[in-house]
């Protein structure tokens, strides 16, 4: 049976950057390309993670375009799934060289955004909803803060629960030079302070600023080869051992516990089905955490812990560097920054360079399973992926 | 507020679907929702999205008693979980020079000062 390893895999550092959506999509590549050993001419199929190319930088075609770039003229198509779509683009690639049709396939995924005023960003993203939801006013923070209601309510869960999830997110991002947000913050600063509803107001109640990712500009990229291909350029393969991925109601109140992601909870079932592990064999998790409140339901709904116990797992310190199980790692979306396309990739990228050991700083020792959960929509889309140190 | 009741299982939607998730059926029944929902959870909304006046939007989940679900602005002063409130017709948005016409939920509690 074939199976698939990551050769490449680098990121442009996320934030406010100068470079445009075609260099965010070109440098990561060049970049996975040359430390795969490879040359552009050796790839045979390309996939491009993207949200809002055309809209936000009146770019399509982004799969011809870095092709052309490259100098190649293979196969080439951009995935949109939201958010999701690094994720889904790496799981496309997984098929296509699984399949036995492909073997070296490049995965780059960006996002340019923040030339852009935040409205108008917004409401492009909210065309992700249920047009009859968004209809009413909804946007992306509003449907996370009824989540949150609800389930703080259910489970005794306080702004200051939420709060540590952003905290230790931060934490981690001071040492990932690659983060946009490389500041410490602390429960107290951003709850209890007189200048509290300057740093972190309201946005949509209960989720404050410090709740929410940052819009961010950033690009990755991921080269994935046939094992026994990629054993002849690197002595550190890292496998995919499984993907899942699940979707559900588009609308919200259709789902039958709003409190709950079924499409984490079916999509990382079929994950671990496939990789033949258990959640508790997890040495690391990429989670995606757009608002802090995410982070608890998806390590729940994920398989880690029992359902509304998330937060006493961060308040225990079992999901910092040193815990059970370390989440988020590289800072998370809240940290490392939210550049839609290039979200999933970036969770893939930071799982590779734990799992190889290149983390520095903020390394978990000798880390053999990673695991991301990245969501397109609202939780309406989930791709969840378990990768392995080669042996 | 009309919603579509699935002939087969019964489900109740706010949302004119296809195909009933739950049991694959395409016969859907139009029914009445009635005049009175209870909120499932809410939200305030500081940031509001263009073409929305309120600030804060208050929107919510509601449910009907014959356990239809909706989305929607919540015209109230005190949103609280298990308040009742009535289905109205109400200019919602603007979106490209357009008004976007839908059902809200109000609040019709004595005492509280309407909108
Ligand atoms: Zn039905």
């Amino acid at each position: 049976m074939r199976k698939v390893a990551i050769l490449g895999a680098t990121m442009t550092k996320f934030g406010k950057l100068t470079q445009g959506l075609d260099e965010l999509l070109l440098e990561p590549s060049l970049a996975a390309i040359e430390s795969s050993k490879l040359s552009e001419k050796d790839l045979d199929l390309l996939y491009i993670s993207n949200m809002l190319g055309g809209e936000l930088t009146k770019q399509v075609s982004l799969g011809t375009m870095l092709a052309d770039e490259l100098g190649v003229k293979i196969g080439a198509d951009r995935i949109e799934n939201g958010p999701a779509a690094g994720a889904s683009a790496i799981k496309d690639a997984f098929i296509a060289i699984k399949s036995g049709l492909f073997d070296l396939v490049l995965v780059a995924g960006a996002e340019k955004m923040t030339h852009m005023a935040t409205e108008v960003i917004s409401e492009y993203i909210s065309y992700m909803l249920h047009p009859v939801e968004r209809m009413s006013g909804a946007t992306l923070p509003s449907l996370g803060a009824m989540l949150a209601r609800l389930y703080m309510k259910q489970y005794s869960v306080t702004s200051e629960d939420l709060a540590m999830v952003a905290v230790k997110n931060h934490k981690n991002a001071l040492n990932n030079p690659y983060a946009h947000l490389q500041k410490m913050v602390t429960v107290d600063n951003l709850l209890h302070s007189n200048e509290m509803e300057k740093i972190n107001p309201m946005v949509a109640d209960p989720l404050r600023r410090f709740d929410i990712s940052p819009i961010s500009d950033g690009g990755a990229a991921v080269v994935l080869a046939e094992l026994e291909i990629a054993k002849k350029y690197t002595d550190l393969p890292v496998t995919i051992e499984g993907f899942g991925q699940a979707t559900d109601s588009l609308a919200l109140h259709e789902r039958s516990a709003p409190t709950d992601i079924n499409a984490v909870k079916e999509a990382s079932k079929q994950a671990f089905k496939m990789s033949g592990i258990s959640p508790d064999q997890i040495d690391v998790a990429e989670l995606h955490d757009a608002f802090t409140i995410l982070e608890l339901v998806e390590s729940e709904d994920a398989g880690f812990f029992e359902k509304g116990t998330a937060h006493k797992m961060v308040r225990e310190g079992q999901t910092e560097i040193g815990g059970k199980l370390p989440i988020n790692t590289s800072g998370g979306l809240k940290a490392r920054g939210h550049p839609l396309g290039a979200t999933g990739l970036s969770q893939v990228v930071e799982l590779v360079w734990q799992l190889r050991g290149e983390a520095r700083g903020r390394q978990v020792p000798s880390a053999t399973y990673g695991f991301s959960v990245n969501l397109g929509g609202f939780g309406s889309n989930a791709v969840s992926l378990i990768l392995k140190r080669g042996d | 507020m009309e919603g579509y009741k699935c002939a087969k299982c019964g489900r109740v939607y706010s949302i004119k679907r296809a195909v009933c998730p739950e049991c694959t059926s395409r016969e859907f029944i139009t029914v009445d929702m009635g005049e009175e929902c209870v909120l499932l959870t809410y939200t305030e909304l500081w940031v509001t999205p263009t073409g929305v006046s309120e600030k804060p939007l208050r929107l919510g989940i509601v449910e009907f008693p014959n356990g239809g679900r909706a989305f929607g602005q919540i015209i109230t002063e005190s949103p609280t979980i298990g308040i009742k409130l009535k289905p109205v017709w109400k200019q919602l948005k603007e979106e490209d020079g357009k008004a976007l016409w839908g059902f809200a939920f109000q609040d019709e509690r004595k005492g509280l000062k309407s909108i």
